[in-house]
């Protein structure tokens, strides 16, 4: 396992490092003083290093000729916390084997390291590569270094992104004395915030490359304080890069800005540099001189000063309170004095603490009054203040009015007035740093004016049910606007009355509302339209963002019918549960049904299905209860499921829907062509993989689906890829959407689901990203947010365990076998054990017979588990066992919950291989309890794991975690391999599931399909209720079978392998 | 550059000398101190200036000082010892100041304009009112001396100390009033005092409380030259002691950073006190303090701080530059398409 370090060299760029568990943890003892620096014992070579695709990918990029840090790999001098003569792990490095504490001072020494080298281009290109979540093929963990540079990196994204960036000339030259055109991040108000706050995040091992001999302050014991320039340096050399990355994809490339510029001095060469990847110029050195000195004068005003001008609204003094309203003919004539005075108060603010101010009142009134520390006798207020506000007035002229006076407390404004400030002034002024306060109604949307679109079906009311009156997205239905302040729906009467009072800010009901005289005639033209539009299109209005002067935002849009109930978007609630059809076998809780009702709802629309219920809800039986319901000759449903799911489906489907004709397409002697053709004709589900429909698309696109189901729906969340085209591409008349991830969350994911189910609905990705994605995942707009719901809420049926409607309906405990798949590895390691070990056991007897058989048990659930627990070679673990597979899907879906699991194993050393490979998968700290680890450091794990923040996943050995501990911070409990005591399972799982659990816990018991172990499991479900003696004490029972019994016990049955 | 005036020889070379920021056009980028070239040109000798100007630009000025009535510079020719000069001009008489204050402090626009950085156009009326012209008229206003033996005046040292006085006024209009009389940090303690008396209604005598202004700024003429951190430390109340301005800059940027750049990140970790290293040894590999939820971010226009920003000076392209740059603001919120965008028709 290797956990990657990010190293930041102050003017040199970034250095990547990592740590690697499989090398020795000690360094070889040397006789005397330790030198200056030695090989760091545990440190990836290159070769490692150069193997990690990520890391290396870029690495070219780094050695771009062009720049003067072109050294690409190298070696990095670093100075390390060092105990007893060797480097201390990391907190995220996990090692195999547990080595004896390290003993002696803490202290830092010097160490060589090999590391990657990236110039500043090159580390922007990196860290932005490394956001978000881990790729699940990536074998290392991110120190947390790398973490915050990461961090950094995205926050110089949002700057660029935001503008708020100045070009400058960097104090840096390069080593042949050129200057260097940059950009520079202008931080003010929360940004300033937001840089203090990751500057005290910094981890100190990002400055682990800064050398004591060159500390300023002298200090000889280790690295110098050099976090906030360092900082400065990281964020400052991301914004150059970032910024350049967004206009090299804007295809400006070098040059771009100085054509057509001034011909003399240093201007256009700078100018020149400030685009393309290279940014080094040549000009004479007084010139740039010149230049820099210009520019700051230039940009001396941006960032404002660390106290700040404040400006306040404050509505005219109401008369409500004393008076209840008059008149309401209309409950519209408008109350208050129409005249009355707005008023913007101006004050003093500490820049980054808004809570720190005071009002210029009490600013004139004493002149060495203190705002946040940062004025006083020696730097007086007022002329702060004045200074701020002649500044303010420069963006906005309006307030030199106040200035008339000799000590302007306010600018006081008529309805127009504070209605230019409140849509103009303000944001400006706010933008530029300047405190800005505005009453609370503004921007509310019941404070506006909005539209809502109703919408009349075709067809007679009353006939748009079941599965005769399809909708679909084509269908054309009747609309007609309606026009509202707030709830309020105006007539066109009203609406003309309220543009006759000519202003735009109007007292309504106590209240503010905006009328803007664009957006009143706009909505007048509303009121004055009707017509036709499709389903899609009338889907598809509540899109747009209606924010703009002359345009209504959309409140609402409604309709009759079953289209009515859909945009309600309770169909799931208003619908008569459906009863699963005769030929479902199992039972539906309550939910199950509605969400049955639900899918054979949208079905009759014609529209697509995103089932997204909370893992454990059971997905699986409510789309098979649906499947069961489709009528005979209706067509094959394709389902599309990753490789660990197809045994899965065929062993629930067998189970729940025993007549539904399954074929499973997969594997190489999959049916053909013609062949194909047929087997799809005589079966009513077809089971397939992602990597096969991929690869078959244009076979599978040949055959007239009746329906189109991908499970785990994640794995097409990248609309690019491949995947995720193909079965876009597949022709369905319906189309569902299964999956367990919070979809709502990644609004990238939601669009290529979304695209899935139902093509177009959520428009271009381009302009989705833009609408949407941007201002919710950056901008936190919960506007857009919820519009973005009420748009793809009818669509998508998610319910929480968390739910009280869906609690009352679970069990406290909820038990399920997981039945995993053998990878074909697995399947020929374990008849090679069988086919040895029965060999051996039917020429023994005695106790020499019972060992060996209980040495076969093992040796099957090691194979079961992975064949690297087996061959204990150290061999690499991914891709190589079902039940891992399995069980990093399932983790996926907890961590994504944020919720904790228990992972309980009998084989400490596979606890071992789980920690290392898991933490590695999630990039996320794994604990591991075997019986080796003292109490001490027991209950220090246990403490930290119930903590909030603690870490989610918990790796036990049956006998020493088994029972004791209170684990109640997870909901989650894997068994991965079994003990077949029941008791003793029960007891592990009662770490979760005790006093303090205030959740439903899962229970997952983990078998191999085919083995033994799915044998032993029917075996003890069979006799649990009459003998559970028999059974009830481990495995020893299985060692008084007869050889034939045990050859049936042992052998592996058709089907252990998902073809 | 060849000089035609043989006997004059080439200029000494200056190191360190007050250099004119533009390099080419016209000298002055405000109204004010463009008024103020104009009166200088309007009666000087075309050679002259030129030369003048490419001294101002050629750092030949060694220092300036404004001081009430008149300006002292010292200019490097081509002798060895450097050259004074002198333009004097008459200050305001007390009365008129004592108006002129009056006027300022009973209304916040002029000391809002002025601290900003502006002199706005209505000040030169409001000097008129009171029958003091603000900006010299004629060339008899203005007494001139240099030490050179050119007969003419203004010789190409007094035009060179004009050029940069006129850029001493762009960076700081005050300095424009203290020529006439008054000293920034005196008008602007004396305009307090005025407020105040008005505020509390009583007629006493201001008397001085504010920043002694001599210990503020040692004496009557303030340097111009190499004194960045002291100009910067003088109580001058514009809430950005960390910012020097352009003069200064231009006279030590050559090597050690004068002060923080108002652009960049360092400036808003100023003054952070960050951990030592060896300190957090023992948590060396985590964040001493997690981060916190980000705050949202209001999405803002990215041309906003093009807008927010005054013309660019002449020197590196004035308001074009402005136009230039906005082409690549533009796009830096404009998400470009990744591909794969187009949604595919429904079957």
């Amino acid at each position: 396992m290797l956990v990657v370090h990010g190293v930041w060299l102050p003017g040199a760029g970034l250095a990547v490092w990592a740590e690697d568990s499989s090398l020795p943890a000690r360094a070889p003892r040397r006789p005397g003083r330790p030198p200056r620096d030695r090989p760091h014992p545990f440190a990836a070579d290159l070769p490692t290093l150069t193997d990690l695709p990520t890391l290396t990918d870029l690495v070219a990029h780094a050695t771009d000729d062009t720049t003067p840090q072109a050294d690409g790999p190298a070696t990095v001098l670093l100075h390390l916390p060092t105990r007893g003569g060797s480097p201390v792990d990391s907190p995220e490095l996990v090692r195999t084997a547990a080595e004896d504490p390290l003993r002696g001072r803490l202290g830092l020494a010097g160490w060589r390291v090999s590391a990657l080298r990236y110039d500043s281009t090159a580390a922007h290109l990196l860290l932005t590569a490394l956001d978000g979540p881990p790729d699940p093929d990536r074998l290392w963990v991110a120190g947390a270094g790398l973490r915050w540079l990461v961090e950094v990196a995205r926050f110089a994204g949002e700057l660029v992104d935001r503008g708020r960036v100045l070009p400058v000339v960097a104090q840096q030259l390069h080593p042949d004395d050129r200057p260097r055109a940059a950009w520079r991040p202008l931080l003010t108000g929360g940004d300033v915030a937001w840089v203090r706050a990751l500057a005290l995040a910094l981890p100190p091992a990002v400055c682990a490359a800064a050398d004591p001999r060159t500390d300023p302050s002298g200090s000889r014991t280790g690295p110098s304080d050099t976090g906030s320039a360092l900082v400065a340096d990281v964020l400052d050399e991301m914004t150059d890069a970032a910024t350049r990355a967004a206009l090299a994809r804007a295809e400006l490339g070098r040059g771009a800005l100085a054509r057509g510029g001034p011909r003399s001095g240093a201007a256009p060469a700078w100018l020149a540099a400030l685009t393309g990847p290279d940014p080094w110029f040549t000009a004479d050195r007084d010139a740039v001189d010149v230049l820099r000195t210009e520019l700051d004068a230039w940009q001396r005003d941006a960032a404002g000063g660390t106290v700040r001008a404040g400006f306040r609204l404050v509505e005219p003094a109401g008369e409500d309170e004393d008076h209840p309203e008059a008149d309401p003919g209309l409950g519209l004539e408008p109350v208050g004095d129409p005249a009355g005075v707005w008023r913007v108060e101006f004050g003093l603010q500490v820049a980054d603490r808004p809570d720190q101010h005071l009002t210029a009142a009490q600013i004139w009134q004493d002149h060495s009054a203190s705002v946040g520390g940062l004025t006083g006798p020696d730097h007086p207020p007022q002329e702060v203040l004045l200074a701020e506000l002649g500044r303010a007035s420069r963006l906005w002229p309006e307030l030199d009015v106040a200035l008339r006076t000799a000590a302007p407390q306010g600018l006081d404004l008529d309805a127009e007035g504070a209605y230019r400030f409140l849509r103009e002034g303000a944001p400006m002024l706010h933008s530029a740093g300047f405190g800005v306060l505005l009453p609370g109604w503004w921007r509310r949307p019941s404070a506006r004016l909005g539209a809502r679109l109703q919408a009349r079906s075709r067809t007679a009311p009353g006939t748009v049910t079941g599965a005769t009156g399809k909708v679909g997205m084509d269908a054309l239905v009747d609309y007609r606007w309606e026009v509202a302040l707030g709830e309020h729906p105006l007539t066109a009467d009203e609406l003309a009355a309220l543009a006759a009072l000519k202003t735009p800010l109007v007292r309504l009901r106590g209240t503010w509302v905006e009328l803007d005289p664009k957006r009143l005639a706009a909505g007048l033209r509303l009121l004055r339209s009707s017509g036709e539009l499709t389903v899609a299109d009338l889907l598809r209005v509540g899109l747009a963002d209606g924010n703009t002067a002359d345009t209504l935002p959309v409140l609402e849009i409604s309709a009759d019918g079953a289209l009515g109930d859909l945009l309600a978007g309770d169909a799931e609630r208003r619908l008569t549960p459906l009863d699963p059809p005769p030929t479902f076998t199992g039972t539906l809780r309550p939910y199950q049904r509605r969400g049955l009702a639900w899918l054979a709802f949208l079905q009759s629309l014609g529209l697509g299905a995103i089932l997204a219920d909370d893992m454990g809800l059971g997905k699986t039986v409510q789309l098979l209860a649906f499947l069961a319901g489709d009528p005979p000759q209706t067509g094959p449903t394709l389902l599309v499921c990753p490789m660990s799911l197809v045994g899965n489906w065929q062993r629930e489907a067998a189970k729940f829907t025993p007549k539904l004709r399954v074929h499973v397409h997969h594997g190489a002697d999959r049916a053909r062509g013609a062949a194909f053709a047929e087997t799809v004709h005589d079966a009513d589900l077809v089971l397939t993989t992602y990597s096969v429909a991929a690869r078959d698309a244009f076979e599978l696109a040949g055959i007239d689906w009746h329906r189109v189901v991908v499970d785990e729906a994640q794995a097409i969340k990248n609309a690019a890829t491949r995947q995720a085209e193909a079965v876009r591409a597949l022709p369905a008349r319906h189309r569902v959407a299964v999956t367990g991830t919070p979809v709502e969350n990644r609004l990238a994911d939601l669009w290529s689901i979304m695209q899935f189910a139902n093509p177009g609905l959520l428009g271009a990705a381009s302009s989705f990203r833009q609408s949407y994605a941007v201002p919710i995942e950056r901008h936190g707009d919960t506007r857009t947010a919820a519009r973005l719901r009420r748009i793809t809420g009818p669509f998508v049926l998610r319910r929480l365990k968390t739910d009280s409607s869906i609690i009352t309906d679970l069990p406290e405990k909820l038990e399920m076998e997981v039945v995993c798949n053998l990878t074909a590895e697995q399947a020929a390691l374990y008849r090679v054990v069988v086919d040895e070990m029965l060999a051996r056991i039917e020429s023994s007897e005695g106790m020499e017979r019972r060992g060996l058989v209980l040495a076969t048990m093992t040796r099957l659930k090691q194979v079961c588990n992975h064949p690297a627990h087996l061959l204990r070679d150290g061999s690499p673990l991914p891709g190589r066992s079902g039940k891992l597979a399995r069980l990093e899907e399932i983790l996926d879906e907890v961590l994504a919950a944020g919720e904790k699991a228990l992972l309980f194993t009998q084989y400490a050393e596979f606890g071992q291989m789980l920690r290392a490979h898991l933490s590695a998968r999630f990039g996320r700290e794994v604990l591991l309890l075997h019986g080796g680890v003292g109490k001490a450091d027991r209950d220090t794990m246990v403490t930290r794991f119930q903590s909030a923040d603690g870490p989610p996943l918990f790796v036990l050995s049956l006998k020493a975690g088994g029972t004791g501990l209170t684990l109640t911070a997870a909901n989650h409990v894997v068994h991965v391999d079994r003990w077949w005591n029941p008791a003793v399972e029960d007891q592990a799982t009662d770490r979760a599931f005790r006093i303090g659990q205030r959740r439903r816990v899962q229970v997952r018991k983990f078998v191999c399909a085919g083995t033994m172990e799915e044998k032993v499991a029917a075996m003890i479900a069979d006799k649990r209720a009459l003998a559970a003696q028999v059974v009830g004490d481990g495995e020893q029972w299985v060692t008084e079978l007869s050889t034939d019994r045990l050859r049936e016990l042992f052998a592996l049955e058709a089907g252990a392998v998902a073809r | 550059m060849t000089d035609r005036f043989a006997d004059y020889g080439r200029p000494r070379r200056v190191d360190g000398g007050l250099r004119a920021r533009s390099t080419r056009g016209a000298i002055g980028v405000s109204w004010w101190s463009q008024r103020f070239v104009e009166v200088l040109e309007s009666f000087a000798l075309g050679t002259r200036l030129t030369r003048g100007r490419s001294y101002a630009r050629a750092g030949q000025v060694v220092s300036l000082t404004v001081a009430p009535g008149q300006v002292t510079a010292v200019v490097q020719g081509s002798r060895p010892k450097p050259y004074q000069v002198r333009i004097a001009l008459p200050v305001f008489p007390a009365d008129t100041w004592t108006r002129i204050e009056a006027e300022l402090a009973g209304q916040a626009f002029f000391s809002a304009r002025l601290l900003a950085g502006d002199l706005p156009a209505e000040l030169e009326e409001l000097f008129a009112s009171v029958g003091a012209v603000l900006f010299p008229t004629g060339v008899d206003e203005l007494d001139q001396e240099c030490s050179c033996p050119d007969f003419a005046v203004p010789c190409k040292h007094l035009a060179a100390a004009f050029y940069l006085l006129a850029e001493v006024f762009d960076a700081d209009p005050f300095e424009l009033l203290h020529w006439r009389g008054r000293h920034r940090v005196d008008l602007l303690t004396r305009l307090r005092q005025l407020r105040a008396a008005a505020s509390t209604g009583t007629d006493r005598e201001a008397t001085p409380d504010g920043p002694d202004r001599a210990a503020a700024s040692g004496g009557s003429g303030r340097e111009v030259t190499t004194d960045g951190p002291d100009r910067a430390a003088a109580s001058d109340g514009s809430g950005r002691a960390a910012t020097s301005e352009g003069p200064e800059r231009a006279a030590t940027s050559d090597g050690a950073p004068v002060a923080v750049a108002a652009v960049g990140a360092y400036r808003a970790l100023a003054g952070q006190q960050s951990v030592s290293l060896s300190a957090t040894v023992d948590r060396f590999w985590v964040a001493p303090v997690p981060l916190p939820a980000r705050p949202t971010t209001l999405a803002t226009d990215p041309e906003l701080l093009l807008r927010q920003l005054g013309a660019p000076g002449a020197a590196i392209g004035g308001p074009g530059l402005v136009q230039r740059l906005r082409r690549a603001y533009q796009v830096l919120a404009d998400p470009v398409d990744e591909g794969s965008d187009q949604p595919s028709g429904r079957p």
